[in-house]
């Protein structure tokens, strides 16, 4: 009985895993989203964010090559200005 | 001392923004730029992540990650949420040029070169089909059937690939390297 609820755990675990990576690649419509929250609740020691920060390192690991072979394109003046006005708004 | 501009800005810190806007608008434009299709897309995404980092700067912790890391998570989670129906195709670069252009990082003096540095030695280590597979989907903004179809690959093989991928950054990350990093700043 305990080895089946521990398979069901590690298949739940698994299955949030995944659920979760798509969630940061790609988005997840709505009835998954609620299946990951769901079984995100009886996984409270799966760190969620650590998966995010996980894409950003890879996000900004290729982004710093990027900028270091000065083709990283730089965000226009008048969209900085635009951001800092309604930021202010 | 820190030269963290998040707390200024969570402390209402008149100049924070400006700063803010100075040191990551690049960053934050290239993402844009990479998960949208077109440059109006792109602008209008911007102003959102900006606005989305402002509410969520007081959640910044530096114990669990760069500056850098958390504005690039905050501003995935912000495109992602906003083109997450419509199709996206790379543009330009291949995977490998993404490999080649990845510096070694060997002299990083700024603490969030020490976060993508491990990312990239932790990419290295991949399997290539692995490699691929997550440097397609985090980075060139492809959904996981366009990988699928790009790589050869069946679907759930291409989702295994990018899941163990990230495992394997996130297990580099939470090592001891990047605490020994932070710690000889």
């Amino acid at each position: 009985m305990s080895g089946r609820k521990h398979r069901w755990g590690e298949a739940s675990a698994r299955r949030a895993e995944e659920l979760l990576v798509t969630r940061l690649t790609e988005g997840l419509d709505e009835p998954t989203a609620h299946e990951l929250d769901y079984l995100l609740r009886d996984l409270p020691e799966l760190d969620v964010e650590s998966f995010e920060l996980a894409a950003a390192a890879v996000e900004l690991a290729c982004w710093q090559g990027l900028e270091s072979e000065s083709e990283s394109e730089p965000m226009p003046l008048v969209l900085r200005d635009r951001v800092i006005a309604g930021l202010g708004s | 001392m820190s030269d963290d501009i998040l707390p200024r800005l969570a402390g209402g810190d008149p100049g924070a923004a400006e700063e803010c806007m100075d040191r990551y608008g690049a960053l934050v434009w290239s993402l844009a730029r990479r998960h949208t299709r077109l440059a109006a897309e792109a602008e209008d995404a911007v102003q959102e992540v900006f606005l989305s980092l402002w509410k969520n700067a007081d959640r910044f912790d530096p114990s669990k990650a760069s500056e850098a890391a958390f504005i690039t998570m905050i501003a995935r989670r912000r495109l992602i949420d906003l083109h997450r129906r419509k199709e996206r195709r790379p543009e330009g670069s291949t995977v490998e040029s993404e490999l080649e252009r990845m510096p070694d990082f060997k002299s990083s003096v700024i603490e969030y070169r020490a976060e993508a540095s491990l990312a990239a030695r932790a990419l290295r280590k991949l399997q290539p089909k692995e490699r691929e597979a997550v440097i397609l989907s985090v980075y060139q903004g492809m959904s996981h059937s366009e990988i699928s179809s790009y790589l050869g690959l069946p679907l759930g093989t291409v989702k295994t690939h990018i899941r163990r991928g990230l495992k394997r950054v996130r297990e580099t990350l939470a090592g001891d390297d990047l605490a020994l990093q932070r710690a000889a700043k």
